[in-house]
C-alpha cells in the first residue's frame, strides 16, 4: 500500500529522527527520505552517521540520479533539494530557495507527491518555519498519508503545528510513537513477497 | 429506510495496524468500528449492529480467541462472522477444535489485500 516515507525536520529534528527511526522494526523495507534543515557549512554524512549510530539502517546522504532502494534512509544534502524524479531516482537541484529553505521539505513532498501519489506516507517533526506545510497539503490531496510530531514533543513546536493548521493529519504521535505506528503499518503490509518485488524500483 | 452500507469492527490493540487495515477496507464502502481490545470490541458489539468482526488475534490481557469465545457465548452475538488477522505461526487449535459452528475465517499478516476483500465480500 506504500512505497516510500518521506520525513521533513528542523531545529531539533537529528535527535528526533533517530528516536523514531530507531523504534522501527528490523527488516523494515520501506525506504525513508529524509529533508532535515542544515546549515550549509554542515555536511549530510555527518547527520548520517549520527542517525546510523541509532538504528539498523543503512543511512545516507542522498547521491544525485540514484535509485531509491528499500531498506534505506536517504538524507538530503545541505544546500540542495531533494527532488523525486517521475522515474522514482533521486535527483539534486540548486533551484531557489523555498521558504528560505534549501533544501526545503516542501520540494521532497511536493516532488514525491506526484510521482507516488496515495502510495506515500508524509511526516513532519519538530522546526521552527513552516516549510513542509504546502508538502504535507499536497500529499493529503494525492491521497497519501499523513502524520505530525505532537507539537508537545516537539523542541520547536512551530513547524509541526503549521502543518495542523495548514491540511489534514491521519495522525499526532511522538517520535516514538510515529516509530512504532509505522511498524505496525508496515507488519499489516509490508513485507509480502509481492511487496517487496515492488520495492526494488526501476531496475530497467 | 434501510442502510445498505454494511458495518465491520476492526479490533487489534495496534493504532497502526487499525489504522492499515482501515486503508485496505477503505474502497469496500463499509462502516468501519475500531476497538483496541476484547473487552472494548463486545461493548461496541452490544452496542452496535455489527456485520463482521476483523479480530486480531495477539492482544494483550484478553487475546483474539479469548475475545471470539466470550463472542460466541453471548446468542444475540453468536451468529456474527469473524475473520482473524494473525501472524502466520500462531496457534488457533485449541479455538476451532472448541468453536466448530459459526463462520470463521483467516487472513495473515502481512496481508494479501485481495483475498481479504474477497473474504469479506464472502461473508457480508
Amino acid at each position: 500500500m506504500f512505497d516510500v516515507v518521506t520525513i521533513g525536520s528542523s531545529a531539533g529534528g537529528i535527535d528526533a529522527c533517530s528516536r523514531l527511526l530507531g523504534m522501527l522494526p528490523k527488516g523494515f523495507s520501506w525506504p525513508i527520505l529524509l529533508v532535515q534543515h542544515l546549515h550549509h557549512s554542515q555536511d549530510a554524512s555527518i547527520v548520517a552517521e549520527i542517525i546510523k549510530a541509532r538504528t539498523n539502517f543503512s543511512v545516507r546522504a542522498a547521491r544525485n540520479k540514484e535509485i531509491v532502494l528499500s531498506g534505506h534512509v536517504y538524507i538530503a544534502p545541505s544546500d540542495q533539494h531533494l527532488v523525486v524524479t517521475k522515474k522514482r531516482s533521486l535527483s539534486l537541484t540548486k533551484h531557489q530557495k523555498v521558504k528560505n529553505c534549501r533544501p526545503s521539505i516542501d520540494v521532497l513532498f511536493k516532488s514525491a507527491s506526484a510521482v507516488f501519489q496515495e502510495r506515500i506516507i508524509g511526516i513532519i517533526l519538530t522546526g521552527a518555519n513552516d516549510d513542509g506545510a504546502d508538502g504535507l497539503m499536497a500529499i493529503k490531496s494525492n491521497g497519501g498519508f499523513t502524520i505530525a510530531q505532537d507539537p508537545k514533543t516537539a523542541v520547536v513546536s512551530h513547524m509541526p503545528n503549521s502543518a495542523i493548521k495548514k491540511t489534514y493529519i491521519d495522525t499526532v504521535l511522538s517520535p516514538e510513537d510515529i516509530g512504532r505506528f509505522l511498524g505496525e503499518m508496515w507488519e499489516v503490509f509490508a513485507s509480502s513477497p509481492i511487496t517487496r518485488k515492488r520495492q526494488y524500483y526501476d531496475r530497467r | 429506510m434501510t442502510e445498505d452500507k454494511k458495518t465491520v469492527l476492526l479490533v487489534d490493540d495496534k493504532a497502526g495496524n487499525l489504522f492499515a487495515l482501515n486503508i485496505i477496507l477503505k474502497p469496500m464502502n463499509l462502516k468501519i468500528i475500531k476497538a483496541q481490545s476484547g473487552q472494548e470490541a463486545i461493548e461496541k458489539l452490544r452496542e452496535n449492529h455489527i456485520d463482521l468482526i476483523l479480530l486480531d488475534v495477539k492482544m494483550p490481557v484478553m487475546d483474539g480467541y479469548g475475545t471470539a469465545t466470550c463472542i460466541r457465548k453471548e446468542s444475540s452475538l453468536c451468529q456474527i462472522p469473524i475473520i482473524f488477522v494473525s501472524a502466520i505461526d500462531e496457534d488457533s487449535g485449541s479455538f476451532l477444535a472448541e468453536n466448530n459452528h459459526g463462520k470463521i475465517g483467516y487472513v495473515y499478516k502481512p496481508i494479501d489485500d485481495q483475498k481479504i476483500k474477497m473474504l469479506i465480500k464472502t461473508y457480508v
